[in-house]
């Protein structure tokens, strides 16, 4: 089933390497969209039936682990599948994040560590569709 | 002040190095001091609270910034010059995130700031705290990532 996903992030080189990552990586996507900060993607996930939601964790109005306690308080949005990507991995930051039932990537990752964190979260099979052999980082 | 790693300008370096290649598949190189004269640069700098307190700002040639935002998405050509500071920004964020867990044995959450441009030198602060300073080359340019420590 192709997803539809949201990539929160304030930083517009951080969302297009994102979003990169996505394609290269083969996973399947209807739709892509795009949120500054954690406010701006509560919109949107009011909006849009998203499948998948990507957050960094520093940005300003709403930071991604507002966003998450968000997420997880409000009824119709508690199952979404949610991956928080940030550079800061801290045991205790990581501890936190999957408390509360989201995986963790750090930066930079690699194309099939994104596409298996998706795949096993969604459940779906891990059969790469896509230019995955690349072995860039973001 | 912090209690902080006996080596930190190796894992200073060894982060930087990292975070260059596997970002934008640039390769740095230390080097003893900045070059003199310096070349025209650009910088960005995050401050940083939890178990160490301080900042951090990297410093750049100008002429490496269009490049080193071009490979982080993997275009052809550089972006416009506000998605070039972006990259910039997102690269000390990065090296900023991936080092200070390795710099103390002291377990905590690390909140690192928005990162904010740098323009004169006088901006790269040091004062009373603890100043680390790493020189690099960077494919053919020159990079700085100074480490202030309370």
């Amino acid at each position: 089933m192709a997803l539809n996903v949201l990539v929160t992030d304030d930083s517009k080189i951080m969302r297009a390497a994102i979003i990169r990552t996505l394609k290269m990586a083969g996973i399947p996507v209807a739709e892509i969209h795009q949120a500054e900060n954690g406010q701006q993607a509560l919109e949107v996930l009011d909006q849009q039936d998203i499948d998948l939601l990507l957050a960094d964790i520093n940005m300003p109005v709403m930071n991604g682990e507002e966003l998450l306690e968000q997420v997880r308080s409000t009824p119709a949005l508690r199952p979404l599948d949610v991956i928080v990507i940030s550079s800061e991995a801290s045991p205790a930051r990581i501890r936190r994040i999957e408390g509360r039932g989201a995986c963790f990537i750090k930066k930079p990752f690699k194309p099939n560590e994104l596409r298996r964190t998706v795949m096993r979260l969604t459940g779906e099979s891990d059969e790469p569709g896509g230019d995955s052999s690349e072995d860039a980082d973001f | 002040m912090n209690q902080v790693a006996t080596h930190p300008k190796t894992l200073i370096f060894e982060a930087c190095e990292r975070a260059f290649s596997d970002s934008a598949f640039m390769m740095a190189a230390p080097l003893d001091s900045a070059p003199d004269p310096e070349p025209s640069w650009a910088g960005m700098k995050v401050h940083f609270t939890g178990p160490l307190v301080g900042e951090m700002t990297l410093r750049l040639n100008r002429d490496l910034i269009g490049d080193l935002a071009a490979n982080f998405i993997g275009a052809d050509e550089p972006p416009a010059e506000d998605v070039q500071n972006d990259a910039l920004g997102e690269l000390v964020n990065i090296i900023c995130g991936n080092l200070l867990p390795d710099l103390t044995d002291e377990e905590g959450v690390f909140d690192i700031t928005h990162p904010e441009p740098v323009e004169t030198a006088a901006e790269l602060g040091g004062g009373a705290g603890q100043v680390h300073d790493v020189y690099m080359s960077i494919d053919d340019g020159f990079g700085h990532l100074r480490v202030v420590l309370e």
